[in-house]
């Protein structure tokens, strides 16, 4: 490709005289509209969680005397003395969850959740909706947690965070709903609170909440279907919950806006669609190592930055430079033969520009070109694909070991 | 929190900007009035998303994905409208391209931008990677396939 050319054809395309103007003024217009509706944003009452009708049936998976002893999530609330939560917790807006799923030693409890602006005592009003959520873990056998015993740290033991199906876990996580967790121990039993970002804007699709051991989700813990829902991976020791929103309070363009400006990656992949994209990684790299213009392995490639070509080879950058010298002098050559008669001028542009694109082959490394010596001692300049091209064309590359042990790559006949 | 709230800024970053997106833009348009739209767009979006940038360079990418994905949007609703071809035509009346940069814009999405990064905006493999939020080898590989796919398309057109 001919990088003139299409420097040329880009700059040829004509946009609006005013385009900067018109858009700069579209958008202090915009952001002074945002302005004056910041405040109807404020001092809205909590809203409530919907439950789903069969979620409201809470799983319980505790025995009467340790469900009699447990907090309450107003209590836990309490614990950390905030009594405006404690009592958005006991409003009827707050949805009492108490689902338990057992993971690994651990009975682990989503006790319930609120959502709401200004429902917590440190925050602002005119702070956005935030969803909190209380968790317990105790140990499954009954013995009582302690810090002897347990890190109630969050993510000492286990990792809180949402997740939305069709998203992400790098996308949509407690990190970047601007999460915070709180635990403590207490009669045996960890507690956590969990405040997020309003989550609701998600409720058109599968919310889960995601007890974990782990850090930062990732694919290494979760799997994501091709409808876009999650599971554990096996091995993970952890408990998905899944979320009893309203779908009637999503905002998908909130949504969208959400994810869009985590600057992440947001469309989930499959195990499969991770494969394929860890196969079209892998086979550069290897291919790499045999760098076409030593095409030896094992090698050290070092690499440099040259201007107007971003980062190459210093080999790279050796064979383009002698390169360039060896079409100095045979541009000299043919033009002295055009001068005789010896050779056409359309010959003589013709070779030019098939040197023009071996040089630009050599920079963006699908070229190799060095000098060799011919048997009646002449020097000419061979030229050919580099091992990683000829793998994108479908040759086969053969790796050979010398006398000296250097190890090279031989492009073999297209199949 | 707030990437821009003030004129000045909001002058600076289209400023800034405009140029380098309106050309990305290109490499997936047709016209040059949908990738205007498809910019300014993508500018509104930094407004009312109020993404948290680290630093510059992610303000950078944040922008050219974003105006990839409008760009990508307003594509596919043209190609939906499945409008006529003589009527499509009339209507649309896109810009001659030279026969090079109608090959870039036929190419799938995930190798035009990596072209045009690297030959227009002289982007190295490595920095391209990190505006799009690829792996380095990826943007590699994407680069040597879609400067292979061109090759193919130009010598089917000779």
């Amino acid at each position: 490709m001919n990088r003139e050319e299409y420097r040329r054809a880009i700059d040829q395309l004509s946009f609006s005289a005013d385009f900067q103007e018109r858009t700069a003024a579209l958008l202090q217009t915009r952001a002074r509209e945002l302005e004056k509706e910041k405040p109807n944003m404020h001092f809205k009452k909590t809203r409530k969680l919907a439950v789903l009708a069969a979620a409201a049936v809470a799983v319980l998976a505790v025995s009467v005397s340790a469900a009699v002893l447990w907090l309450s999530p107003s209590q836990v609330a309490e614990r950390f003395e905030d009594p405006i939560l404690a009592a958005a917790f006991q409003s009827e807006d707050a949805v009492l969850v108490n689902e338990t799923a057992q993971a690994g030693d651990y009975d682990i409890t989503l006790m319930g959740l609120v959502s709401g602006e200004g429902i917590r005592k440190w925050y602002d009003e005119a702070e956005p909706s935030r969803t909190y959520a209380v968790v317990s873990a105790a140990r499954a056998d009954g013995i009582p947690l302690s810090s002897e015993n347990y890190d109630v740290m969050p993510s000492g033991t286990f990792t809180i965070s949402p997740l939305v199906a069709g998203y992400s876990p790098m996308a949509v996580n407690a990190w970047t709903l601007d999460g915070s967790c709180a635990s403590f121990l207490e009669g045996g039993v960890a507690y956590y609170l969990l405040d997020t970002l309003d989550i609701q804007m998600f409720a058109d699709r599968t919310v889960y909440l995601a007890v974990y051991e782990g850090f930062v989700p990732s694919y290494n813990e979760f799997s994501v279907a091709e409808d876009g829902t999650y599971s554990l991976r096996d091995g993970v020791t952890g408990a998905l919950f899944t979320l009893p929103l309203d779908e009637s309070l999503a905002d998908p363009a909130a949504a969208r806006a959400f994810v869009e400006g985590t600057g992440m990656n947001y469309v989930p992949m499959t195990d499969g669609e991770r494969a394929a994209l860890a196969e079209e990684e892998e086979a550069p790299l290897d291919l790499e190592a045999a760098y076409a213009n030593g095409t030896y392995l094992g090698e050290t490639v070092k690499l440099i930055e040259v201007e107007g070509h971003g980062i190459v080879t210093e080999m790279q950058a050796q064979a383009a430079t002698q390169y360039e010298a060896y079409m100095k002098e045979e541009t000299a050559r043919m033009a002295r033969e055009v001068e005789d008669g010896t050779l056409s001028q359309e010959n003589c542009d013709k070779t030019v520009q098939e040197m023009e694109e071996v040089l630009a082959g050599i920079w963006d490394g699908t070229m190799v070109a060095y000098p060799i010596t011919n048997a009646d001692g002449t020097t000419s300049m061979y030229t050919g694909m580099t091992g990683a091209a000829a793998a994108e064309q479908g040759y086969d590359l053969e790796q050979t070991v010398g006398e000296d042990g250097t190890v090279g790559i031989t492009i073999k006949d297209a199949g | 929190m707030v990437p821009f709230a003030g004129d000045e800024t909001i002058s600076r970053i289209v400023a800034e900007y405009s140029p380098m997106l309106l050309r990305l833009a290109c490499t997936r348009l047709d016209s040059t009035a949908d990738a205007e739209d498809a910019v300014q767009e993508a500018f509104l979006r930094l407004l009312t998303a109020r993404p948290v940038f680290r630093d510059a360079g992610h303000e950078k990418a944040w922008l050219i994905r974003t105006t990839l994905h409008r760009a990508g949007d307003i594509r596919r609703a043209a190609e939906k409208r499945n409008v006529p071809l003589e009527e499509a035509a009339q209507a649309a009346a896109p810009e001659q391209a030279g026969e090079l940069l109608s090959a870039v814009r036929a190419l799938p999405e995930k190798y035009s931008a990596v072209i045009h990064l690297y030959y227009y905006e002289g982007y190295s493999i490595k920095e391209i990677a990190k505006l799009l939020g690829l792996p380095a080898p990826t943007a590699g590989t994407r680069l040597a396939r879609g400067r292979e796919r061109l090759r193919q398309m130009l010598k089917e057109e000779d």
